[in-house]
C-alpha cells in the first residue's frame, strides 16, 4: 500500500504522530545587538484531525514558531515533539525519515516552488522521499487530484498558474511526504477573497478526509475562526489566549484578543469603523516589563506593569495569560505564592499601588 | 455635493501578444467632494488600471479613451504640462506597499518635502515645518527626528501613515488609495481607516478607494463599484449593495469572505477570472455564474439603472431586460 489513493481510509500507523510544542523558546542572536527572543515560551499541540489556530500580529513569533516546529529553526528552549521523539533541528544531513510526515506550506507559492522545474518533477520529491519507488506519473496524478488541479498541471511550470492555483501546488508537494501534521504558515495571505475560500475549503477538506493535523498560522482571526476547532492567539512572542475557536470568537477573554475581533471590519454595509489598538508593537529585543502587552491594554492596573502572567485554565477548555482573570479560580490556586500575593494585593482595596501590599 | 471627479466612459486598452487587449471596458464613476467611493473586484479585474488611467499612468502604448472631468478639465485631452500640475498637488495617490512606493535611500524629510518644493517652490525650512505638522497629523511619534530616518526604519503601519502623510502634504483634493491597508494587520488597518475617514471629514478630502476587502469597505466608502473583467457589474450606495447584492457576482464576493454573523461564510467562486486575451462572449461573468441562462452566453449585458442601482445582470431578479 504505497499509492496515495490508500490514504482514503485513515492508516492507523499514523494516528498516534501528535504535535507536542512545550514551552518553546526560540532566540536571535545579533552581533553585537540585544538578542531578539521571537519565541519567548509558547505551548501548542496538535493531534492529527484537527486544526489548529495560531493567530497574531506581524512580528508576533508566529511564523518562527511554526519553523521551529518543523525544524527549519532551531528552539532555544522548551521541547518540540513529533509523534513522541523530539524534532531535530535541520542540519546538512537528510532530515531524518520520522519526520516526513510532518510538513509545511509556506506564505508565498509564488518563492515556495522552484520556477525552472516543471510541477511533476517538484512533486515527485516528496514521493520519492516517501518511497524511492513512489514517483511515477500517477502518484503525482493522484495528488494534483487531490487539491483539484487535472493531470495535465504536471508538465507545466509555475509561472503558468495563478496565485490560488499555485498555493494548490504548495499543498500538493507538502501532501507528497503524506503528512499526518501539516504546518501552514499563512497560507492565505497572498490570495484574493475566492482563492482565500476556495483554498480554506480545500484545507478543511483534506484534514477530514486524511485525518491531517494542521498547526494553521495566520494574521487573520476571521479566517482561522472559520477553519480552526481551536485557536492560541499569540502577542510578542507568547501565548495570550487559548481555546475553542467559536467560543474565543463569541467571548474573546484577553484584552487583547479583544482588540483583534474589534478591529476586523465587517462586510455589513453599516459604515462602522473597527476600532483601532493604541499603540506599535514593542521591539521584541525589549519587551515591557510584566505582562508584555500592558503598554496598549486598556485594562492595565499596576499589577501589569511588574508581573509577568502565566497562562492558565479559565475554564475547562479554555486558557489565558492575564491578571484580570487571576482571582476567578484562586481556589486551585492556592500552592503558587505570587497568586496569594496578588490576591491579598487586590484585596488591599482601592489604595493599591502595586508598590506595597505585601513584603518581596 | 459637487461632483469633483466624473469618470465617462472610460476605457483603456494595452497591446498584447500583437494585438490590442481591453482591460478596462467603459467605465462610468463620479466622485463628490468629501465623498469616499470604493471600487471591488478581485486581482486582474481592472481596478487598478482605472485610477492609473485617471492620471494617464499607464503603460507605453497603452491607449486611453472616453472623458477624465477633474475640476472641470478633462485630463484625457490635458497636455503633459497641465497633468503635472495635476498629479501629487490636486490628485495625489496611496499604494499598498509602501516600501516599494518610498525611495529606500531617501530620508522621510526629503520624501515628504520634494513635492512641496517643486509645487509650492517652498524654502527649506518652511518645507520642513509643513512636513512635522503633517507626521503629527498621521500621529507618528516624535516627528522632528523621524524626519532624519529612512523608511526602513519604520513598521508597515508607519510606513504607511507615512504614505498618506506624503500624500496629503500637498492638500489635494483627491486621494487614490490603491489596497492602501491590504499589507496590514488588522490592528492597524483601523488606524489608517480612522485616519482617513477623520481628514474626509475634517478637510473634505475626496478619497477614491480601491479594495479587494468589503470589509474595509463597508467601514469608509458611502458608493461601491463592482468591477469584473474591466467592466463595472452593480454600482451604488454600500450598504444598499453590501446588504442587497444584485449581481450573482457581487453576491459570490460576499459568500466567500469569512461570516459575520452565523450564516456559512467562505463559499469560493468556482473557476478564476478570465485573462484580458480571453474573449468571452455575453456576459463576462457567465462561466462561473450560478444563474447562468442561455441568453448570458450570447447577449453582453448593459449596466442599466434599477432605482438608485446599477447593475449589468439582465436575469436580476427583477427581470428588467437591459441589454437590446
Amino acid at each position: 500500500m504505497v499509492g496515495v489513493s490508500s490514504r482514503s481510509t485513515p492508516d492507523p500507523g499514523r494516528s498516534v504522530s501528535v504535535l507536542e510544542l512545550e514551552d518553546v523558546q526560540v532566540e536571535y542572536v545579533r552581533r553585537g545587538r540585544i538578542p531578539v527572543r521571537a519565541v519567548a515560551g509558547a505551548s501548542v499541540s496538535v493531534t492529527p484531525g484537527e486544526i489548529v489556530g495560531l493567530v497574531g500580529e506581524s512580528g508576533c513569533g508566529k511564523s518562527t514558531l511554526a519553523h521551529a516546529a518543523v525544524g527549519l529553526v532551531a528552539a532555544t528552549g522548551g521541547k518540540i515533539r513529533f509523534g513522541g521523539i523530539p524534532v531535530e533541528p535541520l542540519t546538512r544531513r537528510a532530515r531524518s525519515p520520522h519526520l516526513l510526515p510532518l510538513q509545511i506550506v509556506f506564505q508565498d507559492p509564488f518563492l515556495s516552488l522552484n520556477p525552472r522545474r516543471r510541477v511533476g518533477s517538484q512533486l515527485a520529491d516528496g514521493l520519492t522521499a516517501r518511497d524511492s519507488n513512489g514517483s511515477n506519473r500517477k502518484h503525482v496524478a493522484e495528488l494534483l487530484e487531490m487539491v483539484g488541479l487535472s493531470n495535465a498541471a504536471a508538465d507545466r511550470y509555475p509561472h503558468q498558474f495563478s496565485g490560488g492555483q499555485r498555493q494548490r501546488l504548495a499543498i500538493a508537494r507538502a501532501l507528497a511526504g503524506n503528512p499526518s501534521i501539516l504546518v501552514l504558515d499563512e497560507p492565505l495571505s497572498a490570495l484574493d477573497a475566492s482563492a482565500q475560500a476556495q483554498i480554506a475549503n480545500l484545507l478543511v477538506d483534506l484534514s477530514q478526509r486524511l485525518n491531517i493535523g494542521m498547526l494553521l498560522i495566520s494574521h487573520d482571526l476571521a479566517i482561522v475562526r472559520e477553519m480552526a476547532t481551536r485557536i492560541s492567539v499569540m502577542y510578542l512572542g507568547v501565548i495570550v489566549e487559548e481555546g475553542p475557536a467559536e467560543e474565543v470568537w463569541s467571548s474573546p477573554q484577553h484584552p487583547y484578543t479583544q482588540a483583534l475581533i474589534g478591529a476586523v471590519p465587517q462586510a455589513d454595509g453599516l459604515g462602522q469603523l473597527p476600532n483601532a489598538l493604541a499603540g506599535e508593537v514593542p521591539d521584541p529585543s525589549r519587551p515591557p516589563s510584566g505582562c508584555r502587552f500592558h503598554p496598549r491594554c486598556p485594562h492595565a492596573f499596576s499589577v501589569c506593569f511588574d508581573r509577568t502572567p502565566t497562562i492558565r485554565h479559565s475554564s475547562a477548555s479554555r486558557r489565558v495569560a492575564c491578571w484580570l482573570y487571576e482571582s476567578a479560580d484562586a481556589e486551585t490556586g492556592a500552592d503558587n505564592p505570587l497568586r496569594i500575593s496578588i490576591r491579598d494585593r487586590v484585596r488591599s482595596g482601592p489604595t493599591f499601588d502595586g508598590t506595597g501590599g505585601t513584603p518581596k | 455635493m459637487k461632483d469633483l471627479l466624473e469618470v465617462e466612459n472610460l476605457t483603456v486598452k494595452v497591446p498584447s501578444q500583437g494585438k490590442m487587449v481591453t482591460i478596462v471596458d467603459r467605465v462610468n464613476f463620479a466622485v463628490a467632494e468629501g465623498q469616499v467611493v470604493g471600487i471591488a473586484g478581485e486581482s486582474g479585474s481592472g481596478k487598478t488600471m482605472s485610477t492609473l488611467a485617471l492620471l494617464r499612468l499607464l503603460p507605453p502604448r497603452a491607449v486611453l479613451e472616453g472623458r477624465v472631468v477633474f475640476d472641470g478639465a478633462d485630463l484625457v485631452a490635458a497636455g503633459e504640462r497641465a497633468l503635472r500640475s495635476v498629479r501629487g498637488r490636486q490628485i495625489a495617490m496611496v499604494f499598498q506597499d509602501p516600501m516599494a512606493s518610498m525611495h529606500p535611500m531617501l530620508s522621510i524629510g526629503r520624501i515628504l518635502t520634494d513635492h512641496l518644493r517643486v509645487h509650492f517652490g517652498h524654502n527649506r525650512s518652511g518645507a520642513r515645518a509643513r512636513a512635522i505638522e503633517m507626521l503629527e497629523a498621521v500621529r507618528i511619534p516624535d516627528p522632528e527626528k523621524s524626519l532624519k530616518a529612512y523608511p526602513h526604519q519604520f513598521s508597515g503601519g508607519m510606513r504607511q501613515r507615512i504614505a498618506i502623510a506624503s500624500a496629503l502634504i500637498c492638500e489635494p483634493r483627491l486621494l487614490i488609495a490603491d489596497e492602501p491597508t491590504t499589507a496590514l494587520d488588522v490592528t492597524v488597518q483601523a488606524g489608517i481607516l480612522r485616519l482617513l475617514d477623520s481628514l474626509r471629514r475634517e478637510r473634505q478630502l475626496s478619497v477614491m478607494l480601491i479594495t479587494h476587502d468589503l470589509g474595509v469597505m463597508s467601514a469608509l466608502a458611502s458608493v461601491l463599484n463592482v468591477m469584473y473583467a474591466g467592466r463595472i457589474v452593480e454600482a451604488g450606495a454600500t450598504r444598499a449593495v453590501v446588504q442587497n447584492p444584485r449581481h450573482p457576482y457581487t453576491r459570490a464576493l460576499l459568500a466567500a469572505l469569512p461570516r459575520s454573523g452565523d450564516t456559512r461564510g467562505m463559499r469560493a467562486i468556482a473557476g478564476s477570472p478570465p485573462a484580458p486575451q480571453e474573449d468571452i462572449s455575453g456576459c463576462p461573468f457567465h462561466p462561473r455564474c450560478e444563474f447562468a441562462t442561455r441568453d448570458c452566453e450570447v447577449i453582453a449585458p448593459r449596466l442599466t439603472q434599477l432605482e438608485e442601482r446599477w447593475l449589468a445582470c439582465p436575469p436580476d431578479p427583477l427581470r428588467i431586460r437591459g441589454a437590446a
